[in-house]
């Protein structure tokens, strides 16, 4: 089943209307003083920190500049993040021809494999390590 | 002889059937018919091979955007005859948010599923990826759904437990 393309384009609208907000809210609100904002479940419940703890703490620090500190709180976002951005620009925004190979090599089997071996072993090494 | 599908004026996708089947079934030469072969969906009054002896009735026309041609087999031969149907959303955005957001081992489960989206398509096996594209979509909903009723859960403890500080 799939969407009409005007019902993708409202989906899609409110996805960049979500993350705009998440945005401003993150770059107004500091993570470590709200005590409001999400916390990460897996770090509750088992108190490791999971591949993407940090996230709110690292987003804050980018959008004031902070590279550093946005560095010690999730290095692996930096691989991450862009990455996303580049799926939505090839999912979203390339016309059909060269959005197919692109596709191909951002979500073969190759690049889902590196993913995911990064995403665990980011996630060993930080509680590892940060011991 | 070749299969036809024909939508009806509840946007509703029925057959296959023969040229004759259609006639039987009281398809409409504003209804919109596809074959193999055809490039996408259009007016059976336009396909010559039915042209001929569909009958019409005063007109109402569909509404709606058809759905997508359907493939009767998965057959890697037969993809060079046919004008393939775009590839199905991979869904690999959604994976991605809900490893690194939501729920560790679902997200990771989707991501498996969304990578072997486009390699089935490229390939030809067209009603694999659209099965693998439903898994993913499935994986990243459930890991959601399970993220957020957790933190909606922690959340609420930790607010009473606030409150509880607080009276």
């Amino acid at each position: 089943m799939k969407c009409s393309p005007s019902r993708r384009l409202v989906h899609r609208s409110l996805l960049v209307v979500v993350v705009v907000a998440v945005l401003l809210v993150l770059y107004v609100v500091s993570p470590e003083q709200a005590a409001w904002l999400p916390r990460c479940p897996f770090k509750v419940l088992t108190s490791l920190n999971c591949p993407g703890c940090g996230f709110q703490r690292a987003v804050h620090a980018s959008l004031h500049g902070q590279w550093a500190a946005a560095w010690h709180y999730n290095p692996f976002l930096f691989f991450a993040l862009p990455y996303v951005a580049l799926l939505a620009v090839v999912e979203w925004l390339m016309p059909e021809p060269r959005r197919q190979r692109w596709r191909l090599v951002l979500e073969g089997r190759t690049a889902v494999v590196v993913y995911i071996t990064l995403y665990l072993l980011w996630g060993v090494v930080r509680n590892v390590a940060h011991c | 002889m070749k299969d036809y599908f024909y939508i009806d004026y509840n946007n509703q996708q029925h057959g296959p059937y023969s040229a004759l089947g259609l006639q039987d079934a009281g398809v409409q030469p504003d209804m919109l018919v596809w074959c193999r072969g055809m490039n996408d969906w259009a007016p059976a009054g336009s396909v010559p091979e039915l042209a001929a002896f569909l009958m019409p009735l005063a007109g109402r026309s569909g509404g709606g955007t058809p759905p997508q041609p359907p493939f009767t087999t998965v057959d890697a031969n037969q993809h060079a005859q046919n004008m393939p149907p775009s590839c199905p959303d991979s869904y690999m955005l959604w994976s991605i948010f809900t490893t690194l957001c939501c729920c560790l081992p679902f997200g990771l489960l989707a991501l498996y599923y969304s990578s072997r989206v486009t390699t089935f398509y490229v390939h030809g096996y067209y009603a694999k990826a659209v099965e693998q594209s439903a898994k993913a979509k499935t994986w990243c909903l459930v890991g959601t759904v399970i993220g957020v009723i957790t933190l909606g859960a922690l959340s609420s403890t930790a607010f009473m437990g606030f409150l509880h500080l607080c009276i």
